[in-house]
């Protein structure tokens, strides 16, 4: 029975010590074969067990492999000497293995933390840096028109700190810190114009039922509608006013862009008779007006210029007065100067002003935006069964959710499983066609969490150790993608504030 | 082959015995349904080290095989009368997601041994809940690395309820039932999940068996039945004056003694298998829970109310009290390699969880600072065959706070635990609004396969 390192545990837990005064051997492995423990002690290798012939220490994690410093404090110095020229060790497949540089890593491959790896990356604070960054830090270096503010570097925190945000995020696989991805949502993001009043009163009975239009017919527009969805046609009681809002004035029709819903385009198409004067006025005036401008036309200096200077003429006014009233009745309703606002826009009937959305940005990001994406690294010279490997933990990641689709009615976003796909790309990575779904070493496609470690209820800060050695993802690299530029992502499909941990994650040669 | 002078020789642990050695061979067999196979890629399985281990210290000696392999050979052995032969399947993690065990192999002479190679597979029974698809009837399997749900099995029956369940080794899991008022003790294979049943002549509570020895032991309902889980029928009424609920047991690794405890003064039936004979013991007040050592020689009894640990010794019976754990505690397992008991404790006045653990051969308590938090209500405790992780289920106060607790313990670190949800059921399904969502059940018993 073999207890030694059992009870040599118990003897520090408990306060006793060794009078032994011969340096015990502290190899990992043996020279000489054995047939059974006994051999291993009778060769002076207390703590080593006979595995497949060799005297061999077995270990479930690095700290295993070497020595306990509670063995070490009553050895003669003679013995602390003679233990510190040995070579470091790792735990590697829960066998200590002598480790790198002791151990020589192949071309290509560099020594991190004891092991050769093509790339690794723990989340924690370079040696030569102040802070965690995943940019600094050469992570999403592929330029794209959007980022992912909500995938971050997080810190397990100080004793006692409340846990559950990014700087009390409780205990990470290796280190201080790990990574936790999350999708960023949809944000909207619309430009706007003028256009008429009947327009504007097209769009908001289109969005109305036949009572709803009734009541709002004598005051309309109100408050502007930001549609996601219009009916099939027109309504018939909307007929009146739609055919009014053809007849106004054509705006120019490059300002007419993308993502409006059907509703939205005819009140884009239109404007009022004195926006384009006013347009005109103002590129005249701030020409003459406010030299500034040339050079920097979004500063402040130039925006209050033209805003004092530029906007005094009969046509501005009446641009802008409707939109104006507007904004009054809803801050200050009962002041003169908003009564008057109200009759000027009344005055101007159908050729007054109100805004109009005429295009709508992207509201939702793509793979490559969302992702956590990976610098290069160089596989050129890799050989053997290469992985992408990494722990992860999911923090109560649910089966499903509803992603937004932009332009689309909420309760028509298609309901879509929540998971994070690990994707692969030899090179031409700005493009998304080069990337593709990663492959399981014990195959399956790299997506996590599986099913069965769904809904856990655990809540950032709340995991163990124990979690991350739950969730080790071994991502095999094919040989065609073994190239200069290779690089991976973890694309994050994940309902509004839910997390996935990620961490120790490294690309290597499999022993 | 060995001489008789030579197997003493060895028996008695001489040193220099001659130089006769034996060699052993193991195989590994498995299950083929891909649910319960060890090798399916889906368990990551990446190599399986076997040891054979005998009784005295450093007579132990172990060998890796890949996943292609299924058998090792071990040359130049010395002699063993009583040997434990273990296989351990790892994952890249160092989890041990597969585990085989023969216990008291006789190695005097060169054998061919062969042995289950089994999923590291905690079952689940779960509290009836008429809002919910019968959960009662359902038992998971959950993965012991991941804690995810891999598959369930639904008793056969009317209405059948599952009101225990214990492994017996590697063969099979044993389940107690009570259906329509009837009792009966439902046989789950380990290997391919098909069912035997034997019926009770009254509802009874537990069972208890080991791979090896035909003979389980039923307790509850006011008698202590022995069945013959091979045959599959009753074999005797040993006792019909055993009162209280069952709250924890052991069965010696030859089947010959079993350690229950009850909920009833006095709390320790001391179950002679062979003699058809119940004793009672009142060692300590308010026992709640027992656990049997690796070797099978020595149950540790725990006291609710008491920190101290009564040992009995399996082979005849006596009683030796220990100073225990830092506070009284009820159901316990074994922590092989880290040798403690480890035992749940309950607040009973809000239901909160931990696990305390007691290092037996140096009769020392854990500080209460170590122990680990369950989550509510933990309703059972059950260690695997390594001996390495143990298992929590928790009822918690609602189906929405349901959990489980996994706690590891190795030769050099204290126990550490995870807790996290129940998993919820991937059939039984409520919607809101378009989105459905799968029940979480409530446990309330455990056991893992091999485990004891």
């Amino acid at each position: 029975m073999h207890r030694v390192s059992a009870l040599l545990f118990m003897a520090a837990l408990l306060g006793g010590c060794s009078d032994s005064q011969t340096c015990a051997k502290r190899s990992v492995v043996s020279e000489s074969a054995c047939s059974t423990s006994q051999d291993c002690v009778d060769m002076g290798f207390q703590s080593l067990v006979c595995l497949d012939g060799l005297c061999r220490r077995t270990c479930v994690v690095d700290s295993e492999c070497l020595p306990n410093k509670d063995d070490l404090e009553d050895e003669p110095d003679i013995c602390l000497q003679e233990l510190n020229a040995l070579p470091p060790a790792i735990c590697e497949a829960q066998v200590c293995e002598i480790a790198c540089p002791d151990a020589p890593c192949a071309a290509g491959e560099s020594c991190r933390n004891g092991r050769c790896v093509y790339a690794y990356e723990s989340f924690e604070i370079p040696p030569d840096d102040d802070l965690a960054d995943l940019r600094r830090q050469g992570w999403n270096g592929i330029e794209t028109e959007f980022t992912n503010p909500k995938t971050e570097i997080v810190f397990r925190g100080i004793l006692g700190c409340d846990l559950g945000d990014e700087r009390c995020a409780g205990p990470a696989s290796e280190g201080e810190r790990f990574a936790t991805l999350e999708r960023q949502s949809l944000q909207v993001r619309e430009e706007v114009a003028p256009t008429c009043r009947p327009c504007a009163c097209c769009l908001q009975c289109q969005l109305s039922t036949a009572d709803e239009w009734l009541r709002a017919e004598g005051t309309c527009p109100g408050e502007r509608p930001m549609p996601l969805a219009c009916p099939a046609t027109t309504p018939a009681y909307c007929q009146n006013v739609c055919d009014a809002c053809t007849a106004c004035t054509n705006a120019p029709p490059e300002r007419v862009g993308m993502n409006l819903t059907s509703c939205e385009v005819l009140p884009a198409q239109k404007t009022c008779s004195s926006c384009a004067p006013c347009e005109s006025d103002v590129i005249t005036c701030t020409a003459a007006t406010c030299p500034m401008c040339a050079a920097e036309p979004n500063s402040t200096a130039c925006i209050m210029c033209v805003q004092d200077n530029c906007l005094e003429s009969q046509a501005c006014q009446d641009c802008r007065v409707c939109d104006a009233a507007t904004s009054c009745l809803v801050n200050d309703p009962g002041s003169a100067a908003c009564i008057q606002n109200v009759t000027q826009c009344e005055a101007l009937g159908d050729d007054g002003c109100f805004p109009a959305a005429v295009s709508y940005g992207r509201a939702v990001l793509n793979n490559l935006e969302q992702a956590l994406v990976s610098d290069v690294v160089d596989l050129a010279q890799a050989s053997g069964q290469v992985v992408l490997q990494f722990d992860y933990v999911p923090f109560n990641v649910a089966e499903t959710y509803r992603p937004g689709v932009q332009q689309v009615a909420p309760q028509d976003w298609p309901v879509v499983p929540q998971e994070v796909r690990v994707d692969l790309c030899g090179g031409n990575c700005e493009s998304e066609a080069s990337w593709q779904l990663g492959v399981l070493d014990r195959g399956g496609m790299a997506v996590i969490p599986p099913v069965n470690r769904r809904n856990n209820g655990l809540l950032l800060g709340s995991q163990t150790p124990l979690d991350w050695t739950a969730g080790q993802v071994r991502v095999v690299v094919p040989e065609a993608l073994r190239t200069p530029q290779f690089r991976f992502r973890f694309v994050p499909s994940l309902a509004t504030d839910t997390r996935v941990g990620i961490d120790n994650v490294m690309v290597r040669r499999l022993p | 082959m060995m001489t008789r002078a030579l197997a003493l020789c060895a028996a008695l642990s001489f040193v220099g015995c001659g130089e006769e050695t034996v060699s052993v061979t193991v195989s590994l067999t498995h299950a083929s349904d891909p649910v319960l196979d060890p090798y399916a890629p889906s368990v990551g399985l990446s190599k399986v080290r076997i040891s054979v281990d005998g009784p005295t210290a450093a007579d132990d000696v172990a060998a890796e095989i890949d996943t292609e392999a299924r058998s090792v050979s071990f040359a130049g052995l010395p002699p063993l009368e009583s040997a434990a032969v273990q296989a351990l399947g790892f994952d890249a993690r160092g989890n041990i997601v597969a585990f085989a065990r023969l216990d008291g192999v006789e190695l005097l002479a060169d054998a061919d041994l062969t042995m289950p190679l089994r999923r590291n597979l905690a079952y689940v029974t779960h509290q009836r809940n008429s809002a919910q698809d019968n959960p009662q009837s359902v038992v998971y399997q959950i993965d012991l690395a991941t804690r995810g749900l891999v598959n369930k099995v639904r008793l056969p029956g009317v209405a059948p309820t599952a009101r225990s369940i214990t492994a017996r080794g590697g063969a099979s899991l044993l389940l107690t039932v009570e259906d329509q008022g009837r009792g009966s003790v439902v046989q789950l294979s380990a290997q391919d999940h098909s069912m035997t049943s034997i019926t009770l002549p009254v509802t009874q509570q537990v069972t208890y068996g080991v791979a090896g020895s035909p003979t389980g032991v039923v307790v509850g309902g006011g008698q202590v039945n022995l069945v013959d889980l091979d045959g599959g029928g009753m074999v005797e009424e040993v006792d019909d004056r055993v009162g209280g609920r069952v709250l924890d047991g052991v069965m010696s690794l030859d089947g010959r003694r079993a350690i229950v405890v009850v909920d009833v003064s006095p709390g320790v039936l001391d179950i002679d298998i062979v003699n058809r004979t119940v004793n009672t013991s009142n060692a300590l007040p308010d026992a709640g829970g027992v656990a049997l050592s690796p070797d099978g020689r020595v149950a540790y009894v725990t006291s609710l109310t008491s920190p101290r640990v009564a040992a009995v010794d399996m082979s005849n019976g006596r009683v030796r009290v220990l100073n225990g754990f830092a506070e009284g505690v009820g159901e316990a397992v074994y922590a092989d390699e880290l040798d403690s008991v480890l035992a749940v404790r309950i607040n009973s006045s809000n239901g909160s969880g931990r696990v305390l653990g007691f290092i037996a051969p140096f009769d020392t308590a854990l500080d209460s600072e170590t122990a680990v938090k369950t989550l509510f209500y933990p309703t059972g405790i059950a260690s695997d065959g390594s001996g390495r992780r143990a298992i929590v289920v928790a009822a918690g106060t609602s189906t929405q706070t349901a959990g489980l607790t996994v706690i590891e313990t190795t030769a050099t670190t204290l126990p550490q635990g995870a807790s996290a949800l129940y998993p919820t059921d991937p059939d039984d399904r409520f919607f809101d609004g378009p989105l459905s969502f799968g029940q979480r059940y409530q446990p309330s018993d455990v056991a893992v396969v091999y485990g004891r």
